[in-house]
């Protein structure tokens, strides 16, 4: 009988841990001064991705963009994944050329900032002077723009140095958020957000590096955002977890990678997808300074031919991946359909290609994160059936770029975003670029992306980018192997809309919770 | 006991100083370039350079360092090299998981392996000793990470009893903080329990076989009064000592473990800013670590004088 008490305790005791009702809170999502939303009201969100900046003038676009920045700011425009490269109005309803290097901008009316500011021509000309004067990480994506003036209260001018076809597009990314000026000078702006965003940023219910809750802001001008009541991004930095996470019902969705998108979908669980980036080697010793056997174009080549790219897509991506030999995806701007498949798999080829070079063998290293080297042990094993010697060096994780600004090596392995190549180019193929560190010029490089950067004539942009990609590809002066997805896994009983971003994540705005009952989880992608 | 206190905290600063300068040093030998993380991909030279110069990188490795301890040795540990949370913020919000974690481990070590150890060594030769030796082996020889995923599987992911990931705060349920850490506890705990199972075992051992136990048994005293009065206090000493080692080791394995179960963590904040290269929270998690050890050091010492009279300091 003494023995009773503490097994009726243990009993309880574990009872009570294997019922979330005895928590009492556990399935109520609460915030100072709002309406109490159930976590089946709300959208979680299970990311690696952590929130660095809520300063969009500060921000790199990228997951801060998609998962953290659009929640709470508008852009003057604003983008839709339904036509991607097209502007949309935003804080700007309407804009005009008045000549090439003008433009005019028509803002929202009745648009306040959550802190009460009121939103006009004048906040947006402070937001753009504030951009310029801050030079944070995107400012050479509107590097075109050198003015901002004010016509009218809800009439803004853009002064440019020269035509620039992406400005509108880029103003609705972080540089063109608007923040309250009345808290420009907020120390913690970077924590605080004071934009004009559909939802507000719960910072008393959020824990950095864990949760950040955001509710919706009853004042913003598009209410069918609303029909989210909440938004938790959870930061969870192990891809596993993620998935975990998922399967128990602790969130709705996740980013993922292909080893945790098969898992999810054979449970039933939603898996979208989109090609966002491209894997490869990048030749920075396109010359031939480093290792003298790189700057024989036909050397490169060989590369390109050595390798079974279809293999390497279904071994290593299990299908989320695809072959191809350009860097840009077959919806972008520099895509050549007959480029596609330059490099067939033909390793008879890519020895012939060395002999012709007179090189019977040769080697280089490639710098490689642990994460990687999967991918590049496969491309290892094809180039060494015709006589190339890859020496794989595992590098530290998040060395990678850093080393691409270097000449320590000969290639590199960072994967670049598969659009843009207004961006790409000064990145990595112009002269100056960053991760041009051996200096090489091809002058028809030059000539073409300067005439199209600066070109509002859409044939003329697509004809130069098309001629610029025959040369990086043909040249090899980036080696192109696959376009590989960005995977989001999802509770697709419970979401609609989820959709991966061009910056990784998913389009957190374009979420709705389903107001019926199961569906079916099928697989989407581009 | 005073005195020691005083001495442990007197020796404390020349500690924390070398451990600053090798955490900082080895910091700046990591590879990678926080430029590349703040300004991304498509960042122009000059956008790297200017960078560069306003956030000092440019400066020699000891101007870098004598800055940071300047301000360091104000209270000041600065803010994260991202945004303007402060280090001490950082590290606040993420000790509690670590420290609930390392509690969690050593609950499930010492309920599990002091109780089975004594078992053992008071039995020892037995059926309950031979296998108490063999599931020690075994635990000890599991990877901590291992058992986690493991566990996982049936407790979280099959029947849901308990979450995969998360932590809750023991203010805002204790019941759910109890589950959140549970899964991690146990994972942690099992290695543990082994170390402590197989010391336990063999310090009840060596006291059984001293001369005094002999001379108890010898004056007739019960074999209860044996164990309980004379055999295990002295048993103990061995005991607090493992645990010690223990606690300083779950701080470490909890790093591995806050992984698997997606917990933001001391050991998911040092992952995240060596990741990243921030350097200040990194400096933070280093100095609160060392702080937490050598805190947990001094608490053993103390708890010896408790446990042996003749170990207390004049």
């Amino acid at each position: 009988m003494p023995n009773a008490i503490p097994r009726a305790a243990w009993a309880g005791l574990v009872a009570c841990l294997s019922l979330p009702a005895c928590s009492g809170g556990h399935d109520e999502v609460a915030s100072v001064g709002l309406p109490v939303v159930t976590t089946a009201e709300t959208v979680r969100f299970g990311t690696s991705n952590p929130m660095v900046t809520f300063d969009p003038h500060l921000a790199d676009t990228g997951p801060q963009f998609s998962s953290y920045l659009t929640l709470v700011y508008d852009g003057l425009t604003a983008l839709n994944l339904a036509s991607p490269f097209e502007p949309h109005p935003s804080l700007a309803t309407s804009w005009t050329w008045p000549d090439d290097n003008t433009i005019d901008l028509t803002l929202r009316r009745d648009v306040r900032f959550i802190d009460g500011e009121l939103f006009d021509a004048h906040a947006a000309k402070a937001n753009i002077d504030r951009l310029m004067e801050l030079k944070g990480p995107r400012i050479n994506t509107v590097a075109s723009m050198y003015a901002a003036e004010v016509l009218d209260d809800y009439a803004l001018r853009l002064h440019l140095h020269f035509p620039d076809p992406t400005l509108l597009y880029n103003l609705g990314l972080s540089p063109g958020m608007m923040v309250s000026p009345a808290a420009f000078d907020n120390p913690d702006l970077d924590l605080n957000p004071v934009g004009t965003g559909p939802w507000l940023y719960d910072r008393a219910r959020s824990t950095l590096g864990e949760v950040l809750h955001f509710v919706p802001n009853p004042e913003h001008f598009e209410p069918t955002y609303h029909d989210v009541p909440a938004i938790d991004v959870q930061e969870l930095p192990d891809r596993r977890a993620r998935l975990n996470a998922l399967v128990s019902g602790q969130i709705d969705l996740a980013i993922v990678g292909p080893t945790e998108a098969e898992p999810a979908r054979d449970q039933g669980f939603g898996v979208t997808s989109r090609a966002n980036r491209w894997f490869g080697l990048t030749i920075l010793d396109r010359a031939g300074d480093l290792v003298p056997e790189m700057g024989d174009p036909r050397v490169r080549q060989a590369l390109g031919f050595a390798v079974d790219r279809q293999a390497i897509a279904e071994a290593v991506y299990f299908g989320y991946a695809r072959p191809t030999s350009q860097p840009m995806h077959h919806a972008n701007l520099g895509h050549d359909p007959e480029l596609e498949s330059f490099f067939s798999y033909d390793p008879a080829r890519a020895r012939a290609l060395l002999d012709e070079a007179g090189i019977d063998t040769f080697s280089f290293t490639v710098p490689v994160t642990a994460d990687s080297v999967p991918q590049y042990e496969a491309v290892q094993a094809y180039v060494r059936r015709v006589g190339i010697d890859m020496r794989i060096k595992v590098i530290e994780p998040g060395s990678v770029a850093a080393l691409a600004r270097t000449r320590d090596y000969p290639v590199n392995t960072i994967g670049y975003p598969n659009f843009d190549p207004d961006s790409r180019h000064p990145a990595i193929w112009s002269v100056t670029a960053g991760f041009n560190p051996f200096g090489y010029e091809d002058p028809r490089l030059e000539r073409l992306a300067d005439e199209a950067i600066r070109s509002l004539d859409d044939d003329l942009r697509a004809r130069n980018y098309r001629e610029y990609f025959n040369v990086v590809v043909k040249d090899v002066l980036t080696l192109v192997y696959l376009q590989i997805d960005d995977l989001v896994i999802y509770d697709s009983d419970k979401l609609t809309g989820v959709r991966v971003g061009r910056y990784i994540d998913p389009m957190l705005r374009e979420i709705r919770i389903r107001p019926d009952g199961p569906t079916f989880a099928g697989v989407a992608g581009e | 006991m005073l005195k020691l206190l005083a001495a442990r905290i007197v020796g404390l600063a020349p500690l924390l100083l070398i451990v600053s300068f090798l955490t900082f040093l080895k910091l700046h030998l990591v590879p990678g370039d926080i430029r590349d993380i703040i300004l991304g991909v498509d960042a122009t030279p000059e956008q790297y350079e200017e960078l560069g110069e306003k956030l000092g990188l440019d400066d020699p490795f000891v101007v870098q360092y004598g800055r940071w301890l300047f301000k360091a040795v104000q209270g000041d540990l600065g803010t994260s090299a991202y945004n303007s949370q402060t280090v001490v913020d950082a590290v606040l919000d993420t000790l509690p998981v670590t420290l609930s974690l390392t509690f969690g481990g050593m609950l499930v070590g010492i309920v599990i392996g002091v109780p089975a150890g004594v078992y053992a060594g008071l039995h020892r030769g037995g059926l309950v000793d031979r296998v108490a030796v063999l599931a020690a082996t075994v635990g000890q020889a599991l990877p901590n990470f291992w058992v986690a995923i493991i566990l996982v599987i049936p407790f979280a992911l099959w029947w849901q009893l308990l979450p995969a990931t998360g932590f809750t705060s023991p203010t805002e349920s204790v019941t759910e903080w109890l589950r959140s850490i549970a899964l991690a506890s146990v994972a942690l705990g099992t290695s543990a329990s082994a170390a402590l199972a197989r010391q336990t075992r063999g310090a009840v051992i060596d006291v059984l076989g001293t001369d005094y136990i002999r001379t108890a048994r010898a004056k007739g005293l019960s074999e209860r009064t044996v164990t309980f009065r004379h055999a295990l206090k002295n048993a103990a000493v061995p005991i607090v000592t493992t645990i010690g080692f223990q606690v300083n080791g779950l701080l470490g394995g909890a790093l591995i473990v806050e992984q698997v179960f997606g917990l933001n963590g001391f050991g998911s904040l040092a992952i995240d800013s060596v990741r990243t290269q921030n350097i200040p929270i990194m400096q933070g998690v280093v100095m609160m670590g060392t702080l937490v050890i050598v805190g947990v050091n001094i608490a053993v010492d103390i708890a010896y004088g408790y446990v042996n009279p003749r170990m207390r300091p004049a």
